[in-house]
């Protein structure tokens, strides 16, 4: 919302003090204000007079204009076709710089010197009209500022409002707050009419059907005004808040509006059947077509302007077409109301409309305001369009707003703040913010709440008020108030920032991804359960919320790929999400791991080779044993991620906390991957069950180990991990580490079977082992192997 | 045995300097330093036969050792400085500028950097990480903070939902609820998550982003505390010469509530084109928790108090860097992911 200095000047005594002394106070006690300059720029435009005009000697379509704007006659070559002596004109002298960042220079146009230029609208950014030059009315002063003459002079301030404060949005509004602020006391500019028509009651009267919704309408009425458009000081200072002017009733509304922040209506009181009022509620589906041309379903429970026979206005938000003032006017009929917020906002919302009434009436209106409001406003009618003002107003007022009455104790204000603000000042805040103190006790004060201030209930809303203009740097700092954490971060927590510095160490690049995804992503793989929709989704591609992390990654891939970036490892710590049952949603945090394509060891000395299963399942098994001090169990699992055969389980201890495997085909072509990809992913309350630390520390051996390497050949169908799980358990408790060091196919094997050869390491606590104990061992593990596996001794 | 180890040292005395002076190349220097003083030198040998001898000749012995083996160092040493301006020959011929074997080490997110600073500083001032549901119900998303239906504050965001009690939270305010209903005060956490608000997305603007919230309540905890604890964050996340600037504001579910602004990061408070020539940035929202607030917990207003404070890192992210897309957070182009730290 934008303000003008000038206007503010009305309310609050702006001497000596720049817009930017202003906007600084405001912003510093909760209105952010920030200075916006005039209007429309301009200093030197000045008004001039056409002394003489003459056909331009070497072009047709130009003249030559002698023009004085009060000192000696200049000569200037004007286009304007409607340029003419005589006329009153807006001169921009050499020097001035117009609204389209044009400068004025001196020129010679075909052989004539042009001292300046004559101006149309368009080029003092006034309007759009360019058909020829602004013409001004015989009476404007010549050698007057035009921006002067048009009130539009003035510094204006545009200021961001919180939605607590919609007494903010007037002029009058945000002087209270310079006053507390300043300490000057406000002005006031609001004058009443002049009643000398005929008792009001004669001429119409006011029914509220829905005190609920409009528990205060207050009418006046002003008869046989004529209209025409206002005089350049109201229409200035609306344009300068952005207010386009129309004709002088309906600016008047507008004005007082502006000024004091009190939405009126004025209706055509000839207009309306019955020349009465009835504030009703909707029924469904009602339409009603308002001032803007629109005709609009209203919602059930609006409230309705009616008069005798039909609705006029929709209430608190826009008038109606049927019922507004025309230039053939003559009977006026002024609505002043108070309206429930809560029923404005809903309407607004539904039919989609914000006008400067509804964003003042749904946030919260003045309520003993509409008597200034429509005083001021027959005054003005009056003073501008003539006419007689009815004698008296009609106030219904059938269900009486009660102010909140507010206790403030002293002792609050240092228990919020850490500061004692001075009793004294704390008291002239409240007062000089027009807030009443009833009385006054050594506990403190018994305040009231002014009509304009819905955000003013409680005594923490005071406490608030005198912070916020004694200022918050006024409240000292405080540190070392905080101590110690009270409690540790639960392990799913925990375990985040370990997780994510274990990734990194085995040369992940972390990703963040969007939750949400399309459809067609989310319905890819078997979630924990029902897909989660958007139901107001901006777009389709952004409208579930994903069910598995491996589409987001592969989407990341893609577009690296895309750009010529063969080859990711990325991991991303996040949620999927599904539906349980009614209002019962899951959000699970998942690890999830991508390889695809080239290592990226693409050195003269590296091994340049693409991700493969193994790089995937060696960092599980790092990630595992980093977080349980153990290794993982694989088992097979068939995922409808995976490629048949390469799925598996990853469990500690027997309990599932991730799967793995090679990305299906079909879903890496989805994704345009030219390379395949494998996939891992950890439910992290899963690692965060199974996270060990280590209690004590095993004393170093003190004797030497005995090496064995021992080959099997088996089956091919035999796998690894069962080997080394019979190799363990046949080697006793002295077998101290079993290593795969070779697996082999080829001469010397036949087909259909492997050699798998084993690295082993004995050692005994207490002693150094002697051969011919661990030749039994193995003799019983080369047993074992056969027996289990149909292994043999490699020769 | 302690006469015949005396000869040797004598021999060795007497014998040492002259063959070491002899040498002809630095081998055989090396040749002789081995011979001697090397782990199976003579030298070193009788030193180690030391403990064999009777106790009443070990001084007098090892006093010997000790001589001879300077002498013979002091000699070695000489002669390896007279052949160090051959040392050329002995380089090894190895290009070390030829670049190393790829070591992968991975990288954390930039927006992660942020959250991680952002969680330790506050971890240090005695807050812990707690954590919510991103699908929240509207109880916990509006009505416990404060929102009721109709509430002008909730035209403050655009949420999405998806059910039309269930919004994804559109900040991670939900979750100060949520903790103080399962404790009593003192309450001190931090919780850094998702939020949602529903935006076409641009280069300003994305649909999620990430959010940093604080809660602490206990006895006495007061305005001066707020600001004494916002101003330590800003100093240590910034700058310590950033300067801070609480400005009153308004959020339903604090009271007073402050907007918190830093001196511009780039222009060091000057104005430039990130801070709009102002001079400051807004980076925090905060407040004293709104008695309402504590009505919903079942918590005595009169017997506590306490403040909250919220702030998104993804602006903030992109000011540091210069990033001028939003978009590149959440694209995770590897050329771009791999500048960060
Ligand atoms: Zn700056």
């Amino acid at each position: 919302m934008r303000i003008s200095l000038g206007w503010l000047n009305d309310f609050f005594p702006t001497d000596g003090l720049s817009a930017a002394n202003i906007a600084d106070r405001l912003t510093a006690s909760g209105i952010e204000a920030t200075p916006i300059g005039t209007l429309i720029p301009g200093d030197s435009l000045v008004i001039g007079e056409v002394l003489t005009c003459e056909k331009h000697p070497n072009a047709d379509r130009l003249s030559v204009c002698g023009v004085t704007t009060g000192g000696a006659p200049m000569t200037i070559v004007c286009g304007a076709p409607n340029v003419a002596a005589g006329q009153k004109v807006v001169i921009a002298p050499v020097g001035t710089e117009l609204a389209n960042g044009m400068r004025i220079k001196r020129a010679a146009i075909r052989g004539v010197t042009s001292e300046g230029m004559i101006c149309a609208e368009d080029e003092i950014g006034l309007g759009d009209d360019h058909e020829g030059i602004m013409v001004l009315p015989p009476d404007a002063p010549t050698g007057m500022s035009f921006l002067k003459y048009l009130h539009l002079d003035s510094e204006r301030l545009e200021l961001e409002l919180t939605p607590n404060r919609p007494d903010a949005m007037s002029h009058r509004g945000v002087a209270r707050d310079l006053c507390a602020l300043f300490g000057r006391p406000t002005t006031n500019p609001i004058t009443s009419p002049e009643e000398n028509g005929r008792p009001v009651e004669e001429i119409t009267s006011v029914l509220i059907d829905d005190p609920e919704g409009c528990p205060r309408y207050v009418a006046r009425v002003v008869e046989g005004v004529r209209i025409a458009p206002s005089p350049e000081w109201l229409a200035g200072r609306l344009r300068q808040v952005g207010v386009r002017p129309i004709n002088n009733v309906v600016d008047v509304t507008n004005y007082v509006l502006m000024a004091i922040g009190h939405p009126l209506h004025a209706f055509d009181l000839h207009r309306l059947a019955g020349r009465r009022i009835v504030v009703r509620a909707a029924e469904r589906d009602e339409r009603f077509t308002t001032l803007d041309g629109t005709e609009r379903i209203i919602p059930e429970g609006s409230v309705f302007i009616c008069d005798g026979e039909r609705p006029v206005a929709l209430g608190g938000i826009m008038g109606g077409l049927n019922s507004e003032i025309t230039d053939d006017t003559t009977d006026v009929l002024l609505e002043a109301a108070y309206f429930t917020p809560t029923r404005i906002r809903r309407t607004a919302k539904a039919v989609g409309l914000q006008t400067e009434a509804s964003q003042r009436f749904e946030r919260g209106a003045d309520w003993d305001a509409v008597i200034e409001a429509i005083d001021w406003a027959a005054a003005l009618i009056q003073q501008l369009a003539g006419g007689s003002v009815a004698k008296g107003r009609i106030d219904a007022y059938p269900k009486r707003l009660e102010p909140a009455a507010i206790t403030l104790r002293w002792a609050q204000i240092p228990r919020v703040l850490g500061a004692d603000v001075p009793r004294e000042e704390s008291k002239r805040i409240l007062t000089a913010l027009g807030i009443p103190v009833r009385a006054e006790t050594s506990e403190g004060l018994r305040c009231e709440q002014p009509s304009w201030r819905p955000d003013l209930t409680r005594e923490i809303d005071l406490v608030e008020e005198i912070a916020r203009i004694w200022g918050f740097d006024q409240i000292p700092s405080r540190v070392g108030g905080v101590g110690v954490p009270p409690e540790e971060a639960p392990p799913e927590l925990a375990i985040v920032p370990q997780l994510r510095s274990w990734c990194i160490g085995v040369g992940l690049q972390e990703v963040i991804t969007s939750s949400l995804v399309a459809p067609r992503y989310a319905d890819l793989f078997c979630g924990d359960g029902a897909k989660v929709e958007i139901t107001n989704f901006s777009t389709a591609d952004m409208s579930v919320l994903r069910t598995h992390m491996l589409p987001s990654l592969l989407d990341v891939a893609r577009i690296n790929y895309s750009r010529k970036i063969e080859g990711v490892a990325l991991f991303e710590l996040g949620h999927v999400y599904s539906r349980k049952a009614e209002d019962e949603y899951n959000q699970r945090r998942v690890l999830s791991i991508l390889l695809t394509g080239s290592t990226g060891q693409v050195r003269w000395a590296d091994q340049r080779r693409e991700w493969d299963f193994y790089d995937l399942s060696g960092i599980a098994e790092t990630i595992v044993q980093r977080c349980s001090l153990r290794s993982p169990e694989i088992v097979h699992y068939d995922g409808d991620e995976f490629v048949p055969g390469t799925g598996a389980r990853v469990l500690v201890a027997g309990k599932e906390v991730g799967q793995l495997g090679q990305v299906r085909n079909d879903v890496c072509e989805l994704f345009d991957l030219p390379a395949l990809a494998y996939y891992c992913q950890f439910d992290v309350i899963g690692l965060a069950a199974c996270q060990a630390t280590l209690s004590r520390v095993k004393p170093l051996p003190r004797f030497p180990a005995v090496e064995r390497d021992l080959a099997l050949v088996v089956p091919e169908s035999v796998e690894s991990q069962m080997l080394e799980n019979t190799i363990k358990e046949a080697g006793g408790a002295l077998l101290e580490r079993v290593i795969v060091f070779d697996v082999y196919r080829g001469p010397g094997v036949s087909k259909g079977e492997k050699s798998v050869a084993f690295h082993l390491d004995f050692r005994a606590a207490d002693r150094t082992l002697k051969d011919e104990e661990v030749d039994t061992f193995m003799r019983r593990i080369v047993e074992s192997a056969q027996g289990k596996a149909g292994a043999r001794l490699r020769e | 045995m302690t006469a015949e180890l005396l000869d040797e040292l004598d021999r060795i005395a007497a014998q040492a300097p002259a063959r070491i002076d002899a040498c002809a190349s630095p081998e055989e220097v090396e040749a002789l330093r081995v011979e001697y003083v090397g782990t199976k030198g003579s030298i070193t040998r009788i030193n180690k036969l030391l403990r064999e001898v009777p106790a009443d000749q070990r001084p007098g012995l090892g006093k010997r050792v000790g001589e001879v083996r300077s002498l013979v160092l002091q000699k070695l040493q000489e002669a390896g400085q007279k052949f160090q301006v051959e040392e050329g020959a002995r380089r090894q011929k190895i290009d070390i500028t030829l670049p190393g074997r790829t070591f992968l080490l991975g990288r954390r997110h930039p927006l992660t950097i942020a959250l991680d600073r952002i969680t330790s500083i506050f971890s240090d001032m005695g807050f812990t990480v707690a954590d919510g549901p991103e699908i929240e119900s509207e109880y916990y998303n509006f009505e416990a903070l404060n929102m009721p239906p109709d509430h002008p504050a909730r035209d403050m965001t655009d949420t999405y939902y998806v059910t039309p009690r269930w919004p994804l939270r559109s900040q991670t305010s939900p979750v100060q609820v949520r903790e103080m209903e399962k404790r009593r005060p003192p309450v001190r956490i931090i919780v850094p998550g998702k939020v949602y608000r529903n935006e076409d997305v641009s280069a300003r603007a994305m649909n999620q982003f990430f959010q940093v919230e604080g809660l602490y309540v206990d006895r006495n905890v007061t305005f001066a505390d707020l600001k004494g604890t916002l101003e330590t964050f800003c100093k240590r996340f910034f700058d310590p010469k950033t300067r801070v600037r609480f400005r009153p504001s308004y959020f339903p579910f604090t009271e007073p509530s402050t907007e918190v602004d830093v001196s511009c990061i780039l222009c060091n408070g000057s104005g430039c084109r990130v801070c709009k020539y102002a001079g400051w940035l807004e980076i925090l929202g905060a407040g004293m928790v709104d008695p309402n607030v504590f009505g919903f917990v079942d918590y005595d207003p009169e017997e506590y108090t306490g403040f909250a404070f919220g702030m998104g890192i993804d602006r903030t992210t992109m000011m540091r860097y210069g990033v001028d897309d939003i978009r590149h957070f959440w694209e995770n182009d590897m050329r771009f992911l791999s500048q960060f730290e």
